[in-house]
């Protein structure tokens, strides 16, 4: 049986407030890495979280979500 | 057997929340590097959409053919292209290609889209319960 992914269970749950309009990578259900660039983000995660595993995530804009 | 999954609550305007349904997904590319990220699902989009950071880790084909996108945000140039993904949860695994939209625009949500995604699954939006429910059709 796979492991429940804490860190989605995080992106669930967490205050994100601060990271409206950025990207953000959650590992060990924390947010360990923010920003616009995605390279960067993943580079900073690993060097943060070596053999670990890490959820990337956008969180939206405040308001009503179209696409 | 069904993958569930709880809508996330987000900020809406004037102090209101939304309730959206997205999945955590592994993406595969030509990368030894896979990324687990949220994504959105989508059944109005025509076709899944990753933003080029994403693709670019991934090492994802980017000499595919370039076309223009419209959504409610306006235009935006995409390049054509393909992606395995793997969603599990618990004993369940489904891993697949598919075709992705690459978005010129970082600020773009990953979204799963209906070609070839909607079709591998029953989906169904429950918004009295608030989760979003995948059943793999084998039919």
């Amino acid at each position: 049986m796979e492991p429940a992914d804490d860190n989605f269970d995080t992106y669930l749950t967490a205050n994100l407030e601060e990271f409206k309009g950025k990207w953000i990578i959650l590992c060990d259900e924390h947010v360990i890495a923010s920003g616009e660039d995605i390279k960067k983000l993943v580079n900073e995660a690993q060097k943060k979280c070596p053999e670990k595993k890490f959820l990337l995530a956008r969180v939206p804009q405040e308001g009503t979500m179209i696409l | 057997m069904a993958l569930t999954y709880h809508y996330r609550t987000l900020p809406g305007k004037k102090g209101t929340q939304v309730k959206t349904p997205s999945i955590p997904i592994r993406f595969k590319g030509n990368s030894a590097l896979n990324i687990n990220a949220v994504a959105l699902v989508d059944s109005g989009a025509d076709c899944s959409v990753i933003p080029m950071g994403l693709a670019e880790v991934l090492n994802l084909d980017l000499t595919g053919p370039r076309q223009d996108s419209f959504g409610f945000g306006g235009k935006i140039e995409c390049i054509e292209s393909f992606v395995t993904i793997l969603i599990r949860q618990h004993h369940e695994r489904y891993e697949f290609k598919i075709p992705v939209l690459i978005s010129s625009d970082d600020s773009c949500p990953i979204i799963m889209g209906r070609d070839r995604f909607f079709e591998k699954f029953k989906i169904t939006f429950d918004g009295k319960k608030q989760k979003l429910i995948l059943k793999r059709d084998t039919s």
